[in-house]
């Protein structure tokens, strides 16, 4: 079996940086903190996982940055702005260049669906 | 513009002055000619008179001195007569000293006489009357004596003018024959009148200026003249002894060189002829004068006649010209106020009459009739009740003086319905006693300006409105973002508390509820993200016929007995860039307010139809630029909306409904979706009438699949019994309703318990079970196991507002048919309770 993958998760909140952690971690990821405004201090890994503020002003070019700093990672945003019931990889996906997105409030099954999804993993 | 043309033509004005003047100067010529014309008869008939006048005192006194030189020779004749007679009887017996005293008295009665001779047979003088020293002469050669000599009946005989012998001076003599007693010649008798001595006849008589008095023999000869001129006497002028031919003959008199009137007369039994002249410049003077002088009266009468015409005439020429500049003072008046299209009025206060111009009578909207006095205007005008005050009140204010003009807008309304609204300007004049005389002004339609200005202020309220709502979405996104953490956390560590506290029932029950709300709150804040422009969502081309077709198929079934729906739906393919939810979102709330405004019952009337914009539209919220739209219609004919809440209708959280009964969101969430789509909202609303909300949106393109199945089919029951349980009574009825309207029995409980009690009561009556799993007592798959220990075969729908993978897990454990999703959709529910029948039971 090889290494578990490496996730670094990008957000503010810490209360829901640390329920993700916690989900991740019980899934057997390795998670660790990324910091916004020092964004790929520590290395590459396989999987971003980034919460967007303001997904239609400022948020998309916060994205763009940190996905500058792990070049090829592929990448969910999560926001508090989505609106609910959009596709996971839909329109909302392609207009922010990412992988995948999800709306919060976050649950764990959706969250873990997609995360497998893109590692190729399952739990 | 028929001012306009009124000015090419010939102004029949200019041609009646030109008449005016023409016939004054004519006149006046006239006048002056007929003057000029008596006077110069006047002159011709005096000129007449003063000649006949003229001749006739002429010809009186020469007729006069011819016969006063008659009666004189007469008196000349009688003395020789007599004297002849005396010598004849007494001469030869008288001395010669005696008979020359006697000859001398008897000369002496006679002054024209200076001296009487007597000659003897042989013409020698023998006496004397007066004596004088000289010698007797003879006179045999004198044609005095000779006459006598030869001519026994000659009778007196006058001489021609000569020289006396005797003195030497110019005389005439007159001579009678002296007989013997025989009869034979015995000398004459000479009376010797002194040229000197005739004279004096005439001395005495003034024939006036210029004028003389002539005797003449008949050979021409003068012998006396008076005036006294004595070169000429002696000297032959036959032209004054011819009698003129003519009465008013005139003579060019030799004497004097002038020309003369002359008259003349023959004093008779004798060669005499006495003629009077006058110089005709003379005798004509006064004439001459007062023709000058009715020549410059004349002169004077005819300057000042042209005087007066040239007054009368520049008078008509100034009235003329200030009758022009008046008609052009008008015509620009009626140009300038038509230019400016207003309408001008003039009332008269105390006869209340009234002057309204064409474009006034337009203006106020009265018709045709033309308005002749102020009370019939108040009586027909049709002014804006809301008007009516305030222009009394400026119409007061200005007639007791407390504004110098009078200025007010008001509506009024035309015969073909329509408001217009005026602007009226005037000024009224006042008398002495400060009361209104005349009161004059104009009004213009201000309609189009009035309608920019609303228009206008309609932007700036839309303006305003769009970034409140922009600010409050902006606010609603940052708290959306902050909320969607906070219930994520509670979610997430709320479901890992779950699961390890899975042997206390107790405490799982809390965090059930603890979920259970989170999922509410979730469910706001969705809401919330609706309206907020910055939520950011799928978007997809969306068929919209299609969901305005879904949105009634679920509406239907729940409306009430007296609300029916009317559609028509005409938009075919017509698509727009949309979240398929979101837009179903704006139809279903749309036509829910509908409803809930038509309490009484009524018709909702939903439409759609594609528009094509050719220029930008302004509408209640939000403007359109020019391009193709499908509009989507929804009027009720409910209460209506008061125009004070029209404006905030679209605003969160406002609502008139009661506490609890709407969230006052759904109006700010289409309005949301619809300006994040690029489109816009218009509403119309009357109170009593309805409201009509219209909702534009952008036609993104065509939809390329039209729906798979047809739109108003959906299984069917049979009369089938379903239970139907969930703890909320509102989704229960919905829930019956649906079931109801697909052909099935519903029976509802409110409460899973009394659900388990009316199942084990009858365990065969229900064909299927539908269920929220969320409830107080017991849990819906806790239920449903209850149930399954009774009929394990029994048909389950689970219906949950949030699945997860426990509730997933729980429901395989229980063996549920069918999970479904809240809200609960009537196509979703009529399969699955057609597919869960078709299992056998």
């Amino acid at each position: 079996m090889k290494a578990p993958a490496h996730v670094v998760i990008y957000e503010e909140d810490f209360l829901t940086r640390g329920l993700l952690e916690e989900w991740l971690r019980e899934a057997g990821y390795r998670v660790r903190s990324g910091n916004t405004c020092d964004a790929g201090r520590d290395g590459p890994c396989d999987l971003l996982i980034v919460s967007v503020y303001m997904p239609k002003h400022t948020g998309p070019q916060c994205v763009r940055d940190i996905q500058a700093a792990h070049p090829g990672t592929p990448v969910i945003a999560i926001s508090g702005q989505f609106r609910p019931g959009l596709a996971a990889a839909g329109t909302t996906a392609q207009a922010l260049s990412v992988q995948q997105v999800v709306a919060k409030p976050l649950t764990r099954q959706k969250l873990l669906d997609c995360v497998h999804g893109i590692l190729g993993t399952s739990s | 513009m028929s001012s306009i043309r009124d000015i090419a033509i010939p102004d029949p004005g200019l041609l009646r002055f030109k008449r005016l003047q023409l016939g004054v100067v004519v006149l006046g010529i006239l006048v002056i000619l007929a003057f000029a014309g008596s006077s110069a008869n006047d002159a011709w008939r005096s000129y007449r008179y003063t000649l006949a006048a003229n001749q006739r005192e002429l010809n009186n006194i020469a007729n006069a001195l011819a016969e006063q030189t008659v009666w004189s020779l007469q008196a000349v004749d009688l003395l020789l007569l007599d004297t002849a007679s005396w010598y004849r009887s007494e001469g030869a017996s008288t001395p010669p000293d005696q008979l020359e005293a006697t000859l001398a008295a008897r000369t002496a009665g006679v002054p024209q006489v200076r001296r009487v001779t007597i000659m003897d047979a042989r013409g020698n003088q023998i006496y004397r009357s007066q004596d004088f020293a000289g010698p007797n002469f003879n006179v045999a050669d004198r044609s005095y004596f000779i006459a006598q000599r030869d001519h026994p009946e000659g009778g007196m005989f006058m001489s021609e003018l000569l020289t006396t012998r005797s003195e030497g001076r110019a005389a005439v003599i007159l001579s009678r024959r002296l007989d013997d007693a025989q009869g034979h010649f015995n000398g004459i008798v000479a009376a010797n009148v002194d040229l000197e001595d005739l004279d004096q006849l005439y001395r005495t008589i003034d024939v006036g200026a210029g004028s003389a008095i002539q005797l003449l023999r008949d050979d021409g000869t003068l012998l006396v003249r008076n005036p006294r001129l004595a070169e000429v006497i002696g000297h032959p002028f036959p032209a004054l002894a011819r009698a003129p031919q003519h009465a008013f003959d005139e003579v060019l008199n030799p004497i004097t060189g002038h020309r003369d009137f002359i008259a003349v007369a023959n004093v008779r039994h004798s060669p005499l002829r006495l003629a009077v002249t006058r110089d005709a410049g003379i005798a004509l003077q006064p004439w001459r004068d007062e023709t000058i002088r009715a020549a410059i009266r004349t002169l004077i009468v005819a300057l000042l006649s042209a005087l007066m015409l040239a007054i009368v005439l520049r008078q008509i020429t100034r009235i003329a010209s200030g009758q022009r500049a008046l008609r052009e003072s008008e015509e620009r008046y009626a140009l300038a106020m038509e230019g400016a299209n207003e309408g001008h009025w003039d009332w008269d206060a105390a006869t209340d009459r009234l002057f309204f111009s064409p474009r006034m009578r337009a203006l106020d909207g009265q018709g045709a009739e033309a308005l002749t006095s102020g009370a019939a205007w108040r009586a027909g005008v049709n002014m804006h009740p809301g008007d009516r005050a305030r222009f009394e009140a400026a119409l007061r204010d200005h007639f007791e003086g407390r504004r110098p003009r009078f200025e007010c807008e008001y509506r009024v309304r035309h015969a073909d319905g329509e408001w217009h609204w005026l602007l009226a300007r005037g000024r009224c004049l006042f008398g002495a006693d400060r009361k209104p005389v005349r009161f004059v002004g104009s009004a213009v339609d201000i309609t189009v300006q009035k309608q920019a200005e609303m228009d206008k202020d309609q932007l700036e309220s839309q303006l305003r409105q769009s970034q409140k709502m922009e600010a409050i979405g902006t606010l609603a996104g940052g708290i959306a973002h902050d909320f969607n953490n906070v219930l994520g956390a509670i979610l997430g560590y709320g479901e890992l508390a779950l699961q390890h506290a899975a042997e206390d029932q107790q405490l799982r029950r809390y965090l059930d509820n603890v979920l259970h709300a989170a999922e509410r709150a979730k469910l706001l804040v969705e809401r919330i993200l609706g309206f907020s422009r910055s939520g950011l969502g799928d978007r997809v081309l969306v068929h919209v016929q299609a969901v305005v077709i879904e949105t009634l198929e679920l509406l239907e079934p729940t409306l009430p007995a007296a609300i029916r729906i009317e559609s028509s739906l005409t938009a075919g393919t017509a698509a727009v860039m949309a979240d398929p939810t979101y837009l179903h979102q704006v139809t279903m709330n749309l036509c829910t307010n509908g409803v809930q405004a038509m309490s009484g019952g009524g018709v909702l009337k939903v439409g759609l139809d594609r528009m094509e914009l050719f220029e930008t539209r302004t509408l209640s919220r939000g403007s359109l630029t020019p391009g193709h739209y499908v509009r989507i219609s929804v009027a009720d004919t409910g209460v209506g909306i008061a125009p004070a809440h029209l404006e905030r209708i679209f605003d969160p959280f406002f609502t008139t409904k009661k506490v609890g009964e709407g969230t006052g969101l759904g109006l700010s969430l289409v309005h949301g979706i619809v300006a994040d789509l690029g489109g816009a909202i218009d509403v119309r609303s009357s109170i009593g009438a309805g409201t009509c909300f219209e909702i534009w949106l952008p036609v993104a393109g065509e939809a390329q699949i039209p729906r798979p199945e047809s739109a108003d089919w959906l299984p069917q029951g049979n009369g089938e019994t379903l239970m139907i349980v969930d703890d909320e009574r509102p989704l229960v009825e919905l829930a019956e309703e649906i079931v109801a309207g697909l052909g099935y029995e519903p029976v509802g409980f409110s409460s899973s318990v009394a659900a388990l009690d009316a199942f084990r009561a009858a365990p065969d009556r229900f064909a299927a079970v539908v269920t929220d799993e969320s409830m107080p007592e017991l849990s819906g798959t806790d239920m449903i196991a209850e149930f399954r220990q009774l009929r394990p075969r029994l048909p389950v729908i689970l219906m949950s507002g949030h699945g997860d993978a426990r509730l997933a897990r729980r429901a395989a454990e229980v063996g549920i048919d069918e999970v479904l999703r809240k809200p609960l959709h009537r196509r979703d529910l009529a399969q699955a309770i057609a597919r869960v029948l078709k299992t056998p039971g």
